[in-house]
């Protein structure tokens, strides 16, 4: 993911390490091709989130290798050849761990955010 | 996971990782060429031009080249593992062989058989100066003139093998003498066997380590005289054939031995009667005979000698085969 919020101040800055994770759930509904995967991570965010493309496709080729997605050639909407990816058994438990880390991340934060500021 | 490693293991072994490398290659350039065309779709429906769309959609996706090597090097990683194990098994397989060829080579060469020259070069090379001298007595100690001395000597000259036989008869005074028969300078055995007329078959064993043998005496008591007699399947006598006494075995199991390639001079035929006198042996003892029928094969036979003064028949049976027991 890429910090866009120069250009687009409304857009959030995201922390490294959560382009897995945010894939994998855009895959935990249904099997995507790379450019559906990014389009269903912006629109699912109302356009808060911008996928790096030049990250997404290493990252997909990476998860596949780790044997997390797997994939097959597959028509498009319009009918294109196209690369589908979908979920994995094991993907599915990364899945859940990456969501459980992430909540714990955010609660941490959160809670250092939110603590009295003492001298 | 395994799934994973399974099926990057068929892709490796289905084709050439070159042949895989470029079918990867065209893949990602598919793959995103597929993704950059969908983008400028999105573009062009936003109301732009194709050139502003183009120049948009591939300045938002990066240096295309770099994403698709960073995406041809992820997806080979595998394979190239497979590859790196593949290359270190052939390693070691040929390491493996090049070291089983050498010790084959080796081991050959070690145990390789001596050539006749070799044999001739260490009997050359060895003192064959050993002699063997003695005397034959009776049990009160008068000599036995007459008695065949049998000798084989057993010598590994060079790590080879060779069995030589002699063959002495006593004089009046019971004395032999054969000259240069055993190596001195040499490990050997000998088997010296004596064998005379009303006297028991008797025989000794020495091993010498490089030295020359001692003078030996041997002492022959009184046997009586034991006769076969060799009938053929019908009952009917076989005269002519060949009879060797080639051993004695005593009751308390002492045995005795005649090398058959020494003993040549004590050959026996049976009669017209089909019988032969083989005054060797006492009451008691297994008397062991090699036969051989005219026109035919040694054959090995074991008899026990009677405590009566009687003949000993042997039934000559129709063998199927006439390949006799190894004589020795």
């Amino acid at each position: 993911m890429k910090e866009t919020g120069r250009q687009q101040p409304d857009r959030a800055v995201l922390l490294q390490g959560t382009l897995d994770m945010l894939v994998l759930r855009a895959l935990s509904c249904s099997a995507r091709h790379g450019y559906d995967i990014a389009r269903w991570i912006e629109e699912s965010s109302a356009d808060a989130l911008e996928v790096e493309e030049g990250s997404l496709y290493p990252a997909l080729h990476r998860m596949e290798r780790k044997g997390w997605i797997s994939a097959e050639w597959g028509q498009s909407a319009a009918n294109r050849r196209a690369k589908f990816y979908k979920l994995t058994r094991a993907g599915r438990a990364q899945l859940t761990v990456e969501i459980r880390e992430w909540e714990l991340l955010v609660r941490a934060i959160s809670q250092v955010l939110h603590s009295p500021a003492t001298e | 996971m395994w799934k994973t490693w399974v099926s990057s293991l068929w892709m490796y072994l289905r084709g050439a990782t070159a042949l895989r490398d470029e079918q990867i290659r065209i893949e990602i350039a598919d793959e995103l060429s597929f993704h950059l065309q969908e983008r400028i779709e999105e573009y062009l429906l936003a109301g732009m031009t194709l050139e502003a769309a183009r120049d948009k959609a591939l300045r938002r996706f990066g240096n295309v080249a770099r994403i698709a090597e960073d995406c041809r090097r992820t997806a080979l990683q595998q394979i190239t593992v497979w590859h790196r194990i593949h290359l270190a098994a052939t390693i070691i397989l040929a390491v493996t062989m090049i070291a089983m060829c050498y010790r084959m080579f080796v081991l050959f060469h070690e145990f390789e058989a001596p050539t006749m020259s070799r044999v001739v070069s260490a009997l050359m090379d060895n003192d064959w100066t050993g002699d063997v001298r003695g005397q034959i007595l009776d049990t009160a100690s008068r000599p036995i003139e007459g008695a065949h001395v049998l000798v084989v000597v057993k010598a590994w000259p060079d790590g080879s093998y060779m069995q030589r036989a002699y063959v002495a008869i006593t004089d009046e005074h019971g004395d032999f003498d054969i000259s240069d028969v055993h190596p001195t300078n040499d490990d050997c055995e000998l088997q010296i066997a004596v064998v005379a007329n009303n006297r028991e078959l008797r025989s000794t064993y020495y091993r010498l380590e490089h030295r020359q043998l001692d003078r030996i005496t041997m002492r022959l008591s009184p046997s009586p005289n034991l006769e076969l007699r060799l009938d053929d399947f019908t009952g009917q006598a076989i005269r002519n054939a060949e009879i060797l006494p080639c051993g004695r075995l005593e009751p308390n199991g002492e045995q005795h031995i005649v090398y058959f390639d020494s003993a040549g001079p004590i050959i026996r035929r049976t009669d017209t009667d089909g019988r032969v006198q083989l005054p060797y042996y006492h009451p008691g003892d297994i008397a062991k005979v090699l036969v051989r029928l005219p026109q035919g094969e040694w054959q090995s036979y074991e008899v026990a000698v009677p405590t009566e003064n009687e003949t000993v028949s042997i039934a000559i049976e129709k063998r199927r085969s006439n390949s006799p027991k190894d004589p020795i």
